[in-house]
C-alpha cells in the first residue's frame, strides 16, 4: 500500500486503530503462551498417570535427571564461560556420601544429600580455586584429570578411614525400608515427582541468578574478562561462587541417582561419559540460557535412548554413530545451540496463531 | 635393583612412544588452539591402517609407514576441511571455540563405533612379525626390541617435525598462523589451508606412532581411549604446543607407569599420573617446556 490521495488520510486516522490492533495481538499472544504453558504444566504433572510402562517412565525420569544436572552445570559452564568436563565427580561425591551415611549410620539420604552437597563444594573449591582463572582448554583438562584421578582412587579404596567404599565393586543399597523418610520407593512415580521438583528448584534458582548481580558479573566475565575486570568486576570471585552453587546442586543429583538405581560404583557415577554428556546437552541445547539445558536433554536423551533400543541388538555401536552425527551436525549448523532457532520457530508459530485468532474474530 | 633399572629403561622406551602418540596432539593444539578429542580415535584408525597394510602385504611392520603416513595425512586434511573448518568460519572471533571439543568428540564416537561395526570388537595383533617378542639381553636386563625401535622412531620424528617447523617455509607459515591468525592472513597466508595442513601433519605423525605400536600392541576399536586422556596429560606436562615437551612428558608418564608397580598396586600409578598432572597445572600451567605468555 502506498500512501497517496485518500489513502494517506485513512492512514492517519488509522494510527490509533493500528496501535489498538497491535495491543490486541499482544494480548492474544500472551493468552496463547499462558494456555500452552498451562498445558505443559498439566501434562508434566499428569504424566505418570498417563504412562503405565515403567520403562518409559524410567527414560523420562532420566531425561529430567539430565536436565537437572545440565542446569546445575550451566551455572558455571554456561554463565561463567568455562568448560568443566568432570562434573560427574560431584555427582559421585553426592552419591557416595549419602549412601555411605545411610548404609553405615542409618542417616536418612535426605540429610546425607546436603552433607554430600557441602563435601562437593569443598572438592569443587580444591579444583576450582587454582584453575578457574585459566583459559578454556586448561580448565577443561584439569577438571577431567581431577574427576578421573578421583575415580581411580575410589576404585582402589576399600575403606576410607571408617567409611566402606568397597572399591570397584561399588555399594548396593538393599531396598528394605521403603518410604519417604528413607528416599526409597518401589514405584518409579515418586522418583518422577522428586526429580521434577528438583528441576523446578534449580530452574528458579538459575532464573534468579541470571537476573542478579552475580549473573551479570558471570556473563561479563565469561565474554570479556579483561573488560569486566577493568570495570571493577571481581570475575574470579563470581566464578568461584557459581562453581560452588553448581557443585552443591550436582551432588544432590548424586543422591537421587543412588536412591533411584540402588547401586552405585565408581564407573557408573564418576564416569567421564556422564561428564561429557552433561556438556553435550548444554552445548546442543544452548549454553548460558535458562531453557537450553532442558531443551538439550529433551532432544538429546531420546536420540541416545531410542537409537539404543532400536539398534542395540542388530548393530551394536550404531546408536553412538547416530549420536555422534547429531552432535557434529548441530555444532556445524547451530554452534550456539538449538535454543535460539527453536525460540524463533515458536515465536513464529505463536504469531501465526495470533493472526489466525484475530482474523477469525473479525469475521 | 636390577628390576628397577630394567623397568626404568622400558619405561623410557614406552614413554617415548607415548610421547610420539601425543606429538600429533600438541601440533594440532599448538596451531589451531583447540583440544582435539578425536586424537585417540585417529590413532586407532592409523593402527587399523597399519595392521591391515602389514597383514595384507606381508611387509616388515615399519614398511607400512609408506602407506599409513600419506593416507593419514589425507584423512586428517579432509577431516579438518569438512568437519572442523565450518566451525572456525562460524566463530571467527572466538579464540578457542569450545564447540570444536564437541565436534571432535562426535568424530570420536562416530569413527570408534563405525570401526566396531565394520571390524568387530576382537583384539587383533600381527600374527608373526619380525619384531614380535624380540628381546635384547644386556647382562640380566631385558629390553624389548619393538619398543626400542619405537623410541628411536619417536625421537627421529620429533627432530624431523621440529626441523620442519623451524626451517621450511610451510613450517614457518604454520607457526605464523599459530601466533596470530589475523596477522598471518594479512601477510597472505591462507589460514584455513594452513589449518588443514597442520591437522594433516598431526594425523600423519599419529600414523607413525601407530606403526610403532602395532608390532607389539593389540588393535581394537576402543584402543584410542587408552591414549586419549594420557595424550592430554603428556602434552600439558610438557607444555601444550611444545615438541620436545611432548616426548619428555611421555617419558615421565612412561617411567611412572613402569616403575610405579614396584612400590604400589599397579592401578594406583594412574592416580599418581593424574595427581602429577594437576600439580604441574597448579604450579606451572605452561608445562615444563611451554611458552609462558600464551596462557
Amino acid at each position: 500500500m502506498t500512501g497517496t490521495g485518500e489513502n494517506s488520510a485513512l492512514y492517519e486516522t488509522d494510527a490509533a486503530f493500528l496501535d489498538r490492533s497491535a495491543l490486541a495481538r499482544q494480548v492474544v499472544k500472551d493468552t496463547i503462551n499462558k494456555v500452552l504453558l498451562g498445558a505443559v504444566v498439566i501434562l508434566v504433572l499428569a504424566l505418570p498417570a498417563l504412562i503405565s510402562s515403567p520403562t518409559w517412565l524410567h527414560i523420562i525420569v532420566l531425561i529430567f535427571f539430565y536436565a537437572y544436572l545440565t542446569t546445575s552445570w550451566n551455572m558455571v559452564g554456561g554463565f561463567a564461560g568455562v568448560l568443566p568436563l568432570g562434573h560427574a565427580v560431584f555427582l559421585g561425591i553426592g552419591a557416595y556420601t549419602s549412601t555411605v551415611l545411610s548404609l553405615q549410620y542409618g542417616i536418612s539420604p535426605w540429610l546425607g544429600m546436603f552433607i554430600g552437597g557441602l563435601l562437593a563444594v569443598a572438592a569443587g573449591m580444591v579444583i576450582g580455586l587454582p584453575t578457574l582463572k585459566m583459559r578454556g582448554a586448561y580448565f577443561a583438562l584439569a577438571t577431567i584429570a581431577f574427576a578421573e584421578g578421583l575415580r581411580v582412587m575410589v576404585e582402589n579404596i576399600e575403606y576410607l578411614g571408617p567409611f566402606k567404599l568397597n572399591g570397584p565393586r561399588g555399594l548396593q543399597i538393599p531396598p528394605l525400608n521403603i518410604g519417604w523418610a528413607n528416599f526409597m520407593f518401589s514405584s518409579k512415580v515418586p522418583y518422577y515427582y522428586i526429580i521434577l521438583g528438583l528441576l523446578l528448584i534449580i530452574l528458579l534458582l538459575t532464573w534468579a541468578v541470571s537476573r542478579s548481580k552475580l549473573g551479570y558479573y558471570l556473563t561479563a566475565g565469561g565474554e570479556e574478562p579483561e573488560a569486566a575486570q577493568a570495570l571493577g568486576v571481581n570475575v574470579s570471585r563470581a566464578k568461584v561462587i557459581a562453581m560452588a552453587l553448581s557443585c552443591f546442586f550436582t551432588a544432590l543429583a548424586g543422591t537421587f541417582y543412588a536412591q533411584f538405581s540402588l547401586f552405585i560404583h565408581p564407573k557408573s557415577t564418576i564416569s567421564l561419559d556422564i561428564s561429557f554428556e552433561i556438556a553435550f546437552i548444554a552445548l546442543i541445547g544452548g549454553r548460558g540460557s535458562i531453557a537450553g539445558p532442558v531443551l538439550g536433554a529433551l532432544l538429546l536423551r531420546p536420540v541416545s535412548d531410542l537409537s539404543r533400543i532400536y539398534f542395540g541388538d542388530i548393530l551394536p555401536g550404531m546408536h553412538l554413530v547416530i549420536y555422534g552425527v547429531v552432535l557434529i551436525l548441530v555444532m556445524i549448523y547451530q554452534p550456539r545451540g538449538l535454543q535460539e532457532p527453536l525460540t524463533r520457530i515458536y515465536d513464529r508459530v505463536v504469531n501465526r496463531m495470533a493472526d489466525g485468532f484475530i482474523k477469525g474474530g473479525d469475521k | 635393583m636390577i628390576y628397577l633399572i630394567e623397568d626404568t629403561i622400558n619405561g623410557i622406551l614406552m614413554g617415548s612412544i607415548y610421547g610420539l602418540t601425543a606429538l600429533g596432539l600438541t601440533i594440532i593444539f599448538g596451531v589451531l588452539k583447540v583440544v582435539n578429542f578425536a586424537h585417540g580415535t585417529l590413532l586407532m584408525v592409523s593402527m587399523y591402517a597399519a595392521y591391515w597394510t602389514v597383514t595384507l602385504s606381508g611387509f616388515h611392520p615399519y614398511l607400512a609407514l609408506i602407506i599409513v603416513v600419506p593416507v593419514m595425512y589425507v584423512f586428517g586434511y579432509y577431516l579438518q576441511d569438512i568437519v572442523i573448518k565450518p566451525i572456525f568460519k562460524a566463530e571467527k572471533n572466538v579464540r578457542e571455540p569450545s564447540t570444536v571439543i564437541i565436534v571432535t568428540t562426535g568424530v570420536w564416537y562416530v569413527l570408534d563405533n563405525l570401526t566396531l561395526m565394520i571390524f568387530g570388537p576382537q583384539y587383533r595383533s600381527l600374527p608373526d612379525n619380525s619384531l614380535q617378542g624380540k628381546m635384547i639381553e644386556l647382562g640380566d636386563i631385558f629390553i624389548s626390541v619393538p619398543k626400542l625401535w619405537g623410541a628411536v622412531t619417536a625421537v627421529a620424528t620429533a627432530y624431523a617435525v621440529y626441523y620442519f617447523f623451524q626451517k621450511t617455509r610451510t613450517g614457518r607459515a604454520i607457526r605464523a598462523c599459530s601466533l596470530d591468525r589475523d596477522a598471518a592472513s594479512l601477510s597472505g597466508i591462507n589460514q584455513y589451508k594452513i589449518y588443514n595442513m597442520a591437522f594433516g601433519l598431526g594425523t600423519a605423525v599419529t600414523g607413525i606412532a601407530a606403526v610403532t605400536l602395532v608390532p607389539f600392541y593389540n588393535t581394537f576399536p576402543s584402543v584410542g581411549v587408552l591414549f586419549d586422556i594420557k595424550g592430554f596429560i603428556i602434552v600439558v606436562l610438557g607444555g601444550l604446543g611444545s615438541i620436545p615437551g611432548a616426548i619428555i612428558g611421555g617419558i615421565i608418564v612412561g617411567v611412572i607407569e613402569s616403575v610405579g608397580p614396584q612400590f604400589m598396586t599397579a592401578t594406583w600409578t594412574e592416580a599418581i599420573v593424574y595427581g602429577l598432572f594437576l600439580l604441574v597445572l597448579f604450579v606451572k600451567p605452561s608445562g615444563l617446556f611451554g611458552v609462558k605468555y600464551d596462557w
